[in-house]
C-alpha cells in the first residue's frame, strides 16, 4: 500500500496478499474489521479465506486462526499444500491454528436455547495460542443447517463479528451465494465494510472464475469483474497493471532480425517494447516472420520466450533449420524457452496468468505469442481482446517487445483482424499473398508503425535457405513487378548491360575508320600544295620577277585549281565550295 | 427394548461458566436422569471456559450441548431445555420401565 493512499482514506487496510486484489482493493481489506467473501459451490471462498490467513502468516508476519466448519484439518492441509502452503507446518510453528466444527458429522437435535459461546470461547482461546491478528470463518452459515434457530444464530452471529472486532483482528468470513447478490442467510446485513462476490461460471465448457467488490464501505475501490485462478500458486486476482495507461515508452529501436526489414523502417528497426502484429493468410510465413523476430534477439543475448499453439518445438525448430535458422541453439544457449500448448487445455484467465508468470520467471525481452488468434477457440471475441490488453500491458510495463501472430481467413479483408486488436498494437505487418501471372508470391507491407516513419511499398519477400530476405522492389512499365516477372526484367537489363561493350566498341572502330580516311585526305592536298608549291618557285627564279603578267596567269591557275580540287573532294566541301 | 435399558447412560453436557442456559440445562437434565433412568446414568460436566481444549476436541460450538454418549449412535441436544423434552431429545425409555425393573430384581 502506498503511503498517499493511506493519507487520502482513513481506513487502514490488511493486505490479504493475494495478487491482483490488493491491487483492485487499493491494499487489501479493511484492517480490524470483518469481511465477507461470499459465492456460489466451488466458487474459491475457502481458497481465499485460507490464502488470506495463509498470506498473513508467511509473508506479513501476522498470525492466524482458521476456523472451518466444512472440511476437517486432514483435507484442508492436502487442499493448501495443493496450492503451496504448508499449513502443517505453519501450525507448528505457532503461526495458524486451524478449528474444525463438523457438527454435521452426528445427529443433532435442537432442543432449546442456546448461545455460541463454544465458538466464542474456542475463537479465543485460538487468539490467545498465536496472537493471531487474522480469523477466517469458513462458512459459518453451515450453522444454519445443524441449529433450527435462526433468530438465536443471527443474533449469536451478529455479537461474533461484533467481538471479533472489538478483539482488533482482521476476520473474513465466507458465506454461500443465495438468490441474487446476496448470501443464502444475508450475512451481509451483519458485515458493513466490505463485501467481495465471487463468480464461477462456464462458458463454451471452459470456466471462468471472477471476482467483484460488491460494496468497499469509505474507500476507493474497483468495481468490476475481475478475473481469477486458482492453481498452484494460489490465488490469483489478474493483475490490471496499467489502469492509467502509464507504462514506460523507450526510445531505444532494436532490429526485427530481418536486416531487409529494418531497412524498411526510418528508425532502421522497431521500438524496444512496442508490440508487434503480423497477420496474414494461411501460408505468407507468419511463423518465419515470428522466429526471425526471436533469431534476432537471441543473436544480440537476448531472451525470448516464445508461445505457440500450433507447433511443437521438435517441428518448429526443425522447419526453422531448414531455413537456417538455429533456434536449437539459441536454446541450448539459454537465450530461448518455447512453451507449446493447446490453447483449448485451459481457460484465457489460466492462460494470462500462466503467461504472466512464465514471464516474470524468465525476464524475456522478447515475447512471442503464435497464433493469438487461436485463443477464438477458447473465449469470444470480447474476452480474448481483454485478455490481450492485459497481457500487452503487463509486458509493456517489463518493456518485453512482443510479437503477435494473426491468421487471418482468405477472402476476408486483411485489415480486420479478427481480435480487433489493431488499437492495442504497434507495428502492424501485413503478409499477403500476390497472384500475378499464374503464380503465388508473398508480399510484407508495413501498415502501421507508431512513431516511425517506414515504407509505403508492398516488399516482395523469399524465404531462403539464408531466411528472409526482401526482393527489392521493381518498377516497370506496368508498375511493381514480382515474381517471375521481376525475374524476367532482370534478366533482360542484365542482358541489355552484356550488350553495351559490344556496341561501344564497334561504334569507336567506326570513328576510326572515318578518322583515318579523313588523315589520309589531308596528306593528298598536303603533297599537291608543295608540287605546286615548287613549281611557282621555280618559275620565279626563272624568269623576270616583275613579269607581273605571268604571276596573274599564275594566280588565275591558281583559283582554277581550287575549284578544280575541290570539285573532287567529298560532299560536302563540294558544297562549301559552290557558296 | 430390554437390550437398550440395560446399557448404561453416559452423558457429558458442555457449559460455559455458570451463565444461566448452563444451570438451567444442567439442572433439567439431572431431573430428567432421575425421573427416567435412575441409577443407570452418568453425567460428565465439561466447563469449556475451564478446559477449552475439550471444547475443540469435541468440535463444540453452542452452549449448552448435550452429548449422549452410550447408548451409541452418539448424539446432540442442543440447547437448554426443560425435563420432559431432554428424556424425547435422549431417547430416554417410558418412564417406570427402569423403575419397575429395578424393585423387580430387589
Amino acid at each position: 500500500m502506498k503511503k498517499g493512499q493511506e493519507n487520502r482514506t482513513d481506513l487502514p487496510k490488511a493486505a490479504t496478499g493475494i495478487k491482483g486484489f490488493d491491487q483492485i482493493s487499493e491494499g487489501g481489506v479493511p484492517r480490524g474489521r470483518t469481511s465477507l467473501v461470499f459465492g456460489g459451490a466451488g466458487c474459491g471462498k475457502t481458497m481465499f479465506a485460507m490464502n488470506f490467513v495463509a498470506n498473513g502468516a508467511t509473508t506479513f508476519n501476522e498470525p492466524g486462526v482458521f476456523f472451518t466448519f466444512e472440511e476437517n484439518r486432514e483435507k484442508l492441509i492436502a487442499n493448501m499444500r495443493s496450492v503451496g502452503f504448508d499449513l502443517a507446518e505453519l501450525e507448528a510453528k505457532k503461526k495458524v491454528v486451524i478449528c474444525h466444527a463438523l457438527i454435521g458429522s452426528e445427529e443433532t437435535t435442537q432442543a432449546g436455547a442456546f448461545t455460541l459461546d463454544g465458538l466464542f470461547i474456542r475463537m479465543r482461546s485460538a487468539i490467545q495460542k498465536v496472537k493471531a491478528r487474522r480469523v477466517a470463518l469458513d462458512t459459518i452459515e453451515t450453522l444454519f443447517s445443524q441449529l433450527k434457530d435462526e433468530n438465536t444464530l443471527r443474533r449469536e452471529i451478529k455479537r461474533l463479528f461484533e467481538w471479533l472486532e472489538e478483539q482488533g483482528v482482521t476476520a473474513v468470513v465466507t458465506g454461500e451465494r443465495g438468490e441474487g447478490m446476496s448470501t443464502r442467510h444475508n450475512l451481509e446485513e451483519y458485515v458493513a465494510d466490505c463485501v467481495v462476490f465471487l463468480d464461477h461460471r462456464v462458458q463454451n465448457q471452459i470456466s471462468t472464475r471472477r471476482l467483484r467488490i460488491v460494496k468497499y464501505r469509505g474507500t476507493e475501490h474497483q468495481t468490476d469483474e475481475f478475473p481469477f485462478v486458482i492453481d498452484r500458486n494460489g490465488f490469483w486476482v489478474m493483475p490490471v497493471t496499467s489502469l492509467d495507461l502509464s507504462h514506460p515508452a523507450s526510445k531505444e529501436i532494436v532490429s526485427t532480425g530481418v536486416k531487409d526489414l529494418d531497412e524498411m523502417f526510418a528508425a532502421g528497426g522497431i521500438y524496444r517494447g512496442s508490440s508487434i502484429l503480423v497477420s496474414g493468410t494461411a501460408g505468407t510465413g507468419k511463423t518465419t516472420i515470428a522466429a526471425s523476430f526471436v533469431g534476432g534477439a537471441c543473436a544480440r543475448g537476448e531472451r525470448a520466450l516464445f508461445f505457440a499453439f500450433e507447433e511443437s518445438k521438435d517441428q518448429l525448430f526443425r522447419n526453422m533449420a531448414g531455413i537456417g535458422m538455429r533456434l536449437d541453439r539459441c536454446e541450448q544457449k539459454g537465450l530461448l524457452r518455447y512453451c507449446a500448448v493447446r490453447p483449448t487445455v485451459n481457460g484465457l484467465e489460466a492462460h494470462l496468468v500462466k503467461m504472466q508468470r512464465m514471464i516474470d520467471e524468465f525476464d524475456p525481452k522478447f515475447l512471442v505469442l503464435d497464433p493469438m488468434t487461436n485463443f477464438l477457440s477458447v473465449g469470444t471475441t470480447d474476452d480474448v481482446k481483454a485478455m490481450l490488453l492485459r497481457l500487452i500491458d503487463h509486458l509493456k510495463q517489463r518493456q518485453v517487445t512482443s510479437l503477435f501472430t494473426s491468421l487471418t481467413e482468405g477472402g476476408s479483408p486483411v485489415e480486420k483482424t479478427d481480435i480487433g486488436v489493431s488499437s492495442l498494437i504497434d507495428t502492424w505487418l501485413l503478409l499477403r499473398d500476390i497472384e500475378f501471372r499464374g503464380e503465388r508470391n508473398r508480399g510484407i507491407y508495413v501498415l502501421k508503425s507508431r512513431g516511425t516513419a517506414h515504407s509505403n511499398q508492398i516488399r516482395e519477400f523469399v524465404i531462403t535457405k539464408q531466411g528472409i530476405q526482401l526482393q527489392d522492389v521493381y518498377v516497370g512499365p506496368e508498375g511493381v513487378l514480382i515474381g517471375s516477372a521481376r525475374a524476367r526484367r532482370i534478366r533482360e537489363e542484365q542482358e541489355r548491360q552484356q550488350r553495351e561493350p559490344e556496341v561501344r566498341r564497334r561504334r569507336e572502330r567506326l570513328l576510326a575508320q572515318k578518322l583515318r580516311a579523313m588523315e589520309n585526305q589531308i596528306s593528298l592536298l598536303r603533297a599537291g600544295f608543295e608540287v605546286d608549291e615548287d613549281t611557282l618557285r621555280e618559275r620565279a627564279s626563272n624568269e623576270d620577277n616583275d613579269n607581273l603578267e605571268l604571276l596573274n596567269r599564275a594566280e588565275v591557275d591558281y583559283r582554277q585549281s581550287i575549284v578544280r580540287g575541290s570539285n573532287n573532294r567529298s560532299t560536302r566541301t563540294k558544297k562549301r565550295g559552290a557558296k | 427394548m430390554t437390550s437398550r435399558v440395560k446399557k448404561d447412560w453416559q452423558l457429558r453436557l458442555y457449559i460455559a461458566d455458570e451463565s444461566g442456559l448452563s444451570r438451567v440445562a444442567l439442572q433439567s437434565l439431572k431431573e430428567a436422569c432421575e425421573k427416567y433412568v435412575q441409577g443407570h446414568y452418568q453425567i460428565e460436566v465439561v466447563d469449556i471456559e475451564k478446559q477449552p481444549d475439550r471444547a475443540n476436541d469435541d468440535d463444540i460450538i453452542a452452549i449448552p450441548t448435550l452429548v449422549r454418549l452410550e447408548p451409541g449412535p452418539k448424539r446432540r441436544v442442543v440447547g437448554a431445555t426443560d425435563v420432559e423434552s431432554f428424556a424425547v431429545a435422549l431417547g430416554f425409555p417410558p418412564l417406570g420401565a427402569i423403575g419397575t425393573r429395578e424393585r423387580e430384581s430387589a
